[in-house]
């Protein structure tokens, strides 16, 4: 690898948590943001629990005119990434506008906007043949999510590379991985990399539910998200952006930025098995760990803390510990393991950059935060992940991972820096 | 009709409706196929329950769904619902 | 080592050809498949014209299982991807375990999949929801589908950048072969001919309301009023030019240089940026201007967006100095599946020696471009630009180069 490439610039926009200090802080006190849905009445559908933000555009100083433009992924992604640039400290005014790219990662893109949209131009699905003089004139730019990354490059005006990645719940992790590759390309100085979902509509919850994915433990939703219980049946919907500003060590060393962290280590692969399944050795995963620790020059040994992808349902928390067995090998039993979907819930394309900046405030703070409604932990899954209380301890190397739909399994290695200051 | 009158039949053609055609196999073996081996994965099963759910106002035991490894399994589930 | 990066295969499906041989022949002789919508009853919108891929029986090319499961795009994904693998003549079985991947571009995900299952929760309850819509139509499903079909474990990738997202998936996956793959799967797949995606894609105000197929869709056209929206799948297998097995000679040629900008916002389709994605293209290729043979547009046939383009190559090229053409005029734009497209036909044009031309466009005989019009022009190519735009202000750019060149 030719250039290390640091974070110099955090912004999160979490349920329970708009800005990266709040964030810290709920993960710390092991809080949980998820509860009964709200933006609708959840009565019909099998799962009613979720993490919502409570957001309101107008006061996070949209105008009138955004708001109409943006789908809701759109404006928490802004924000996050109005918090990061400000974070970074980069004086964007004066980059060379061609040399800043922006790569934003989503599942499902405008999904709210389209349910929406959609029940308005179909008559609530009385016509196949929708009326196009009820179509907002926004729709085109909510068929296709690239329109919302340039959302994010109009804030600082990026001309070089801006694009999206959509690899569905491993969008978040792949997009910062792929915006690393740009700087280590040497095709851009700064790089705005992160993502964004706000999938709380009746028609995700619907198709969620239809393969019974999302929990139906509706009595207690604050308890709902409980990776590695053994009383999980589910992973809970949640939404949410995190933005990072990326650039090379040297770049950020010599206009004297703060360095949060380095991306040290990412490598990808893919189970070509199922569009949804996971077979229980974790095999593939285990493969993109070791991969990325080579890459990372990291021993498995050397990992203070494993970022788990945690969803909550069964087949994930065991194919994933399998995973971690089998590429850590005897370190797996020793190192932290946590899933913060138990407290912020599982938002897609966007929970991968949540969980990346989760990881990179764990090395800030020396601190590993907890996997909340972790009572009884399932006897397959035999690690030690941190239940319910957020834990003191040193932690410079990170390994943060994700599963996702189409058979998708990611890894990527974060380092502190602290390791070779010179 | 009731759910109880579901037969084997039935259930191959909703099967084959709502998740394609099976793989060929022996045709003797009957409700005996393993729904693996026709091709019917746990989302083929989920697509096919919720058919039948809707079809015959019933609501099949979701906890039996990954015990169900054959044609015959599925079906008792369905008629026990 | 050589770390060049060489196309192997190629697999097409446009609405003049569901095969890459076919749509070649139909391309060289002009034969556009711009026709009335069938697919659904279009007179109450205000265009009707559109690139249908016909005669398309996608149980030909995948199990029967896959079809519940599968929107039309997919099925158009996965066909192209198996002629591609077909092409290059690769047994995937003898690749390292992890050494293959695949990288598509998607626009709008499996758009008539997503109206079916729309309807079914909003007339009917979320119970009547498949459970195949979790993952039929979101932006991944080619790449997914595609990796479990042909059982490849290496990296998987997914760009949306409208239709200039084709062009960034092809340089993900040389970037991947660069990095060690043996093989990369890649390309666009969309379709969003429905009535949702109609009025969806109409609301961009782009779309070609003109009633005749030859009068639709006409880039540097005077008469240009839109484009002409198309459905299709264009794929490509990547190889490492000194990749096991592979026999440079036989590649069609090299992905030589890339480059993607992004307009400044308030000149979104008119700002220098693609020029400036031109240049670096070619500085990424190590090749002057001059070296250039030929430049398949984007051809919007949006007047301001032409006239952009239009001077972008001009001002790089010089005026009338190197052919250029627009042979989607035939098949409409396929979004991410459409530069691919353009790749594969400048891949061929370099095989053949012949440029395919551009059909119904009849720009002033001293427009700023030397375009190729009517009739395919015969002449040694080794060497082709490829440009792409997507909505917003994406702008991509990428350069192939022939085996000798």
């Amino acid at each position: 690898m030719s250039q290390r490439v640091a974070v110099t610039g955090l912004g999160v926009v979490a349920p329970g948590a708009i800005g990266t200090e709040n964030f810290w802080s709920l993960l710390a006190e092991g809080r949980t943001a998820t509860r009964r849905i709200t933006f609708f009445d959840p009565a019909p559908f099998r799962s009613q629990v979720a993490a919502e933000i409570d957001f309101d555009p107008a006061e996070m100083g949209f105008s009138p005119r955004e708001i109409r433009r943006m789908d809701r992924f759109a404006q928490l992604c802004v924000v996050a990434a109005r918090e990061a640039v400000a974070d970074s400290g980069a004086d964007f005014a004066n980059a060379d506008p061609y040399r800043v790219a922006v790569v934003i990662g989503s599942a499902v893109g405008a999904t709210m906007s389209l349910d929406s949209e959609y029940r308005i131009v179909s008559d609530s699905g009385r016509s196949w043949l929708v009326d196009h003089d009820y179509g907002s004139p926004r729709l085109y730019e909510q068929l296709v999510p690239s329109s919302m990354a340039a959302e994010v490059a109009w804030l600082v005006d990026a001309q070089g590379p801006v694009t999206v990645v959509s690899t569905g719940c491993t969008s978040g992790i792949d997009a910062v991985a792929y915006g690393a590759e740009i700087i280590r390309d040497g095709r851009a100085d700064l790089v705005i990399a992160g993502a964004s979902d706000a999938p709380i509509s009746p028609i995700t919850l619907a198709c969620f539910d239809a393969i019974k994915a999302t929990t139906p433990r509706n009595d207690t939703p604050a308890e709902a998200s409980r990776p590695f219980d053994n009383t999980r049946n589910g992973f809970v919907l949640g939404e949410g952006a995190a933005v990072l500003v990326l650039e090379s060590v040297a770049h950020a060393r010599r206009r004297d930025a703060t360095i949060h962290g380095e991306i040290a280590g990412f490598a990808s692969a893919a189970n070509a098995y199922h569009m949804t399944g996971l077979r229980k050795d974790g095999y593939e995963m285990a493969h993109a760990i070791t991969t990325a620790l080579a890459e990372a020059r990291v021993s498995p040994a050397s990992v203070d803390y494993v970022n788990a992808h945690g969803s909550g349902t069964k087949q994930n928390d065991r194919h994933e510990t399998a995973a971690f067995k089998k590429s850590l090998g005897s370190a797996a039993y020793n190192v932290p393991v946590s899933s913060i979907k138990s407290m912020i819930g599982h938002s897609l394309g966007a929970i991968g950059s949540l969980e990346i900046v989760a990881s990179i405030l764990a090395m800030k703070h020396n601190v590993v935060p907890p996997t909340a409604n972790l009572q009884h932990p399932d006897p397959e899954c035999d690690l030690d992940y941190v239940p319910r209380t957020a834990r003191e301890h040193r932690t410079d190397v990170v390994l943060t991972v994700g599963s996702g739909f189409g058979g998708f399994q990611s890894a990527m290695v974060l380092t502190s820096g602290r390791h070779d200051e010179r | 009709m009731p759910a109880q009158q579901v037969t084997v039949d039935d259930l191959r053609q909703v099967l084959a409706e709502v998740a394609g055609a099976p793989n060929p196999v022996d045709a003797s073996i009957g409700a005996d196929a393993a729904l693996e081996d026709l091709g019917y994965d746990s989302i083929a099963v989920l697509a096919a329950v919720a058919k039948i759910e809707r079809d015959y106002g019933v609501k099949v035991d979701e906890e039996g769904l990954p015990t169900a490894k054959r044609l015959s399994d599925l079906v008792q589930l369905i008629k026990s619902a | 080592m050589s770390d060049k990066v060489v196309v192997t295969g190629i697999g097409l499906l446009t609405a003049n050809g569901l095969n890459t041989e076919d749509v070649w022949s139909a391309t060289l002789s002009g034969r556009s498949g711009l026709a009335t919508i069938s697919r659904f009853d279009a007179d109450q919108y205000p265009a009707r014209i559109a690139g249908e891929v016909s005669g398309f029986v996608p149980e030909q090319h995948i199990p029967g299982r896959l079809i519940p499961q599968t929107d039309h795009m997919t099925r158009m994904a996965l066909a192209a991807a198996e002629g591609a693998v077909r092409d290059a003549k690769v047994d995937l079985t003898n690749l390292p375990e992890f050494g293959a991947g695949v990288v598509t571009a998607a626009t709008a995900g499996g758009f008539e999949f997503g109206q079916r299952e729309l309807e079914n929760l909003w007339s009917k309850g979320p119970e009547h929801v498949s459970p195949y819509q979790s993952f039929a139509w979101f932006y991944a499903v080619n790449t997914g589908q595609i990796s479990i079909r042909h059982g490849l474990k290496g990296p998987a990738g997914v760009l949306v950048g409208d239709q200039a997202g084709g062009l960034d998936a092809v340089a993900q996956a040389r970037r991947q072969v660069r990095k060690g793959l043996e093989l990369m799967i890649t390309g666009g797949a969309d379709s969003a001919l429905c009535p949702w995606g109609w009025v969806a894609q109409l609301a961009s105000n782009r779309i070609s309301r003109a009633a005749e197929p030859d009068r639709a869709y006409l880039p540097f056209d005077g008469r240009a009023c839109g484009y002409v929206p198309g459905e299709g799948a264009a794929m490509l297998v990547l190889r490492p030019a000194a990749g096991r097995d592979v026999v440079p000679a036989e590649a069609y040629g090299e992905i030589a240089g890339h480059a993607a900008t992004f307009d400044r916002r308030s000149a979104a389709g008119t700002s220098p940026a693609l020029r400036k994605a031109i240049e670096i293209a070619l500085a990424d290729a190590s090749l002057t201007p001059g070296e250039i043979d030929v430049v398949f547009a984007d051809g919007h046939a949006v007047r301001g967006l032409d006239d952009a383009e239009a001077a972008a190559v001009a001002d790089v090229f010089g005026a009338r100095r190197v052919p250029v053409t627009v042979p989607k005029t035939m098949v409409g734009r396929l979004y991410s599946a459409g530069p691919v497209l353009d790749l594969a036909l400048a891949l061929l044009a370099i095989r053949d020696g012949v440029i395919p031309p551009t059909v119904n466009s009849t720009p002033d005989p001293d427009h700023v471009l030397d375009l190729v019009l009517g009739e395919p022009r015969a002449q040694q190519l080794s060497t082709a630009l490829v440009l792409a735009r997507g909505y917003g202000g994406f702008n991509s750019a990428m350069v192939v180069k022939s085996m000798e060149g």
